[in-house]
């Protein structure tokens, strides 16, 4: 299982379908000879390769005779959409797991309430100071909290990856039409999003900051090295 | 007591138990310092537990065999055994730990200081009231002496402070940094910085008056009587958003300092989570809606009313998201937080983008033309129409006036080109136009391309414009007459799980063979998934994002609904 990562893009250039991708450049540049025999075995087993092939088709019909200088960004533009869109559905499929799985983790790991419903021991014996020492020294109970730590930390992983791997089957990535080509008009957008992090960046940093003032302290001591 | 320090932390999280009534929190939250940065409340989980012991969501999610697989995991028995360990070298059972230490209150308090831009200095409390003093008692002495033995702890050595004795606890070289704490009749008090702890001692040896001012500031956010909140003080951050708004660069700048107005409106700020009478995560603000500037306070006022919509959502849509947005007030309020040359930019892209349809002059028109009410929802298929693919409809409202017709007829035309354009780029692709009554219907239709009964299309309506997945959707619709009216509580989305539910079990093989057609999947092990799956949502109603609104206070809240109450 390996952990999900939101900014792989090796879905950008769709691998195994080199020979597709080479010859639909070829198409898009005006080549006589743009088609080979790998070519389009290639497409025979490839439904995004034909698609992709119909639409440079669609659109040279429509614009005849097609400039092929613009067509490479237009089509840049829309495999980067679609992977953008692509991305997104995972992202969003990542988040609700985790969600999920942290609600699965509470519920997992609650006392059961027949635990609750049980009478109390009859007696739990407070140490004596009195009490003969025991043969080996106890754990460090920190040691016993960071196991228990470490073990739901892994099962959270293991549950958000694996309901994010079965939801993302039963999800459809729909191919929805281009939006028009801005340029880098839209670009002062992202720049904000870099100034809502900064904004952000203070309550974030000090609510680290918090967590790690209350845990780490009772980390194990080789932990609180790391 | 440093580990405990951790140990109360995690287990206080992962447990799920119990207090009561204001009293001890009370007690609790007259000692936090009043220049808290962050506060963490704890509260009456005893009594959530009940309520959530009777929730059919929770108990059919950890009877489905989705969670039982996670449950009888290596990782799942290794964190049970070390939570036995723990309790069994505590020398507490799990319901006493649950009831009997936290099952009142527990309030962590944090507090940064230091000027912006230097190294902070921080300080920490945990104070804790249990119901049972002297297992407390036992306990704080058993951690004292597993410790020791551990070679964690040197010794535990009692301090006569001004306020009373108070126990410094100091660690060996392996053990840490010291800890101080008291205990007081059924209060834990605990910190690392023992001028922080006098200062503790000390509020509570005064006879205190009246409502502590962290417990206003809960019952202002409507949080009082959450089971568990985060407090965030926003004034511990004004320092650091002020001198980030002089540091940043130009586009950075101008969006902290239009973020600094908006955060100096902000009193309190509260994260919680509530179990009963439904599971609820929310985030709450105290915003002086006075001090808000005139686009944000025109912004909120509209999304603070509920939509008319919301009459025409049926009961059983699987997805609705329906809210006022002015967009008017938005683009001001947005473009408050851009440079004067990058609004420009961001302008003349749009306006690039939006060429073939409406001229760069009629643009702002739109804004007006448009809104505030607009929804998009998905309901099941028509159990008439033999089609497995649900019906989806936005609505957006059109003004009355010059700017709603010009935005209408812009919108329509682009939508026009944009079928006739996906027309011309796929043969299999049929443009079709349809008149029902006075309402001329626009759309998409392929035997080959589209599911069964999908025929999406366009057309304006009683006022609003709409785009559907058929035809039928839109005759169907009927313009809300009503207006949009103040409530305290209105609802953004809707997902309803009954309805998914029923849904995916009638068109499971319709489905399954539509999603792995597309995932090249075999169909059977999609239908496994789903049949594995669809036991975690039993018991489970609908989930909803709602705006909760009160004077001077506005929640966003995620809500489980369960199907059994």
């Amino acid at each position: 299982m390996t952990d999900f990562d939101p900014t792989n893009d090796n879905d950008l250039s769709r691998p195994g379908c080199e020979p597709g991708q080479a010859a639909l450049q070829r198409f898009l540049d005006g080549e006589a000879d743009w088609d080979t025999p790998d070519a389009s075995a290639h497409r025979a087993a490839c439904v995004a390769c034909r698609d992709d092939l119909a639409f440079a088709r669609s659109i040279r019909q429509l614009t005849p005779p097609p400039p092929p200088v613009n067509l490479g960004p237009l089509l840049l533009t829309a495999v980067v959409s679609d992977h953008r869109r692509r991305r997104f559905v995972r992202l969003a499929v990542a988040w609700a797991a985790l969600a999920a799985s942290v609600v699965i983790a509470v519920i997992a790991f609650r006392p059961s309430n027949n635990a609750h419903n049980q009478p109390n021991p009859e007696v739990v014996v407070a140490p004596k100071s009195n009490k003969a020492p025991t043969p080996e020294p106890p754990r460090p109970i920190g040691d016993s909290v960071a196991e228990a730590r470490d073990a739901i930390v892994t099962l959270t992983k293991r549950t958000a990856s694996e309901t994010r791997d079965g939801s993302a089957r039963l999800l459809v990535s729909p191919k929805l039409p281009d939006l028009p080509d801005t340029g880098d008009n839209l670009e002062p957008l992202a720049d904000a999003g870099s100034g809502a992090a900064k904004s952000f960046e203070p309550v974030a940093s000090s609510a680290r900051r918090a967590v790690n003032f209350f845990l780490r302290p009772g980390e194990p001591p080789a932990r609180q090295n790391d | 007591m440093v580990s405990a320090c951790r140990f109360v932390a995690v287990l206080a999280v992962w447990s799920v138990p119990a207090v009561a009534v204001a009293g001890p929190r009370d007690d609790l939250l007259r000692l936090v310092p009043d220049d808290y940065t962050f506060c963490v409340v704890v509260q009456n989980l005893r009594d959530q537990a009940k309520a959530e012991g009777d929730s059919s969501f929770l108990k059919g999610l950890a009877e489905s065999p989705f969670l039982k697989k996670f449950q009888t995991a290596p990782e799942a028995k290794k964190f049970q055994e070390a939570l036995d360990t723990l309790l069994k070298e505590l020398e507490v059972t799990p319901d006493q730990f649950a009831n009997d230490i936290f099952g009142d209150a527990l309030v962590f308090t944090y507090r940064k200081k230091g000027a912006p831009g230097l190294p902070e200095t921080e300080d920490g409390l945990i104070l804790l009231h249990a119901r049972d003093p002297k297992l407390l008692g036992r306990l704080v002495e058993r951690i004292n002496e597993l410790q020791t033995k551990a070679g964690e702890l040197k010794a535990v050595e009692p301090v006569d402070g001004k306020d009373g004795k108070y126990f410094r606890r100091v660690a060996t070289a392996k053990g840490g940094p010291p800890g101080y704490y008291a205990l007081r009749d059924n209060q834990l008090l605990f910190s690392i910085n023992e001028p922080l702890l006098k200062e503790t001692l000390a509020k509570r040896a005064v006879v205190a008056k009246g409502e502590p001012p962290v417990a206003g500031r809960m019952k202002k956010l409507g949080v009082n009587d959450s089971p568990v909140v985060w407090l965030i003080n926003p004034r511990s951050f004004d320092a650091d958003i002020e001198q980030t708004a002089r540091t940043g660069d130009g586009s950075e700048q101008t969006f902290v300092k239009a973020f600094a107005q908006y955060w100096k409106a902000v009193d309190g700020l509260g994260v919680f989570l509530n179990f009963s009478p439904a599971i609820e995560v929310g985030l709450a603000v105290n915003v002086r809606q006075g001090d808000l500037p005139p686009e944000g306070r025109k912004f909120f006022a509209e999304a603070g009313k509920r939509s008319p919509l919301w009459g025409r959502v049926p009961d059983d849509a699987l997805f609705a998201l329906v809210g006022r947005v002015h967009l008017e007030s938005m683009a001001g309020m947005l473009g408050a937080f851009l440079t004067d040359q990058d609004r420009r930019k961001v302008l003349d892209g749009l306006a690039d983008a939006a060429r073939p349809f409406v001229d760069r002059k009629d643009l702002a028109a739109l804004a007006r033309g448009f809104g505030p009410d607009m929804g998009f929802w998905l309901m099941p298929p028509d159990p008439k129409a033999k089609t497995w693919c649900p019906q989806a409809l936005v609505a957006v409202k059109v003004t009355p006036g010059q700017d709603g017709q010009q935005s209408e007829r812009a919108t329509l035309k682009g939508l026009d080109f944009l079928a006739r354009l996906a027309c011309l780029s796929n043969r299999e692709i049929e443009v079709f136009e349809e008149r029902h009554g006075d309402v001329l219907v626009t759309g998409l239709a392929s035997a080959t391309l589209f599911p069964p009964g999908f025929r999406p299309c366009f057309a304006a309506k009683g006022g609003y414009v709409l785009v559907a997945g058929s035809p039928q959707t839109i005759v169907a619709f009927e313009p809300p007459t009503g207006e949009a009216t103040p409530d305290d509580e209105v609802p953004i989305l809707r997902i309803s799980v009954a309805a998914w539910r029923s849904y995916l079990m009638q068109h499971r093989k319709d489905l399954t063979g539509f999603l792995s057609r597309i995932h090249k999947t075999d169909p059977e092990t999609l239908a496994a998934q789903l049949d594995a799956f669809l036991p975690v949502l039993d018991g489970l109603e609908r989930v909803e994002l709602v705006q909760r609104n009160g004077p001077d206070r506005v929640s966003l809240v995620v809500r489980l609904v369960d199907s059994r109450k």
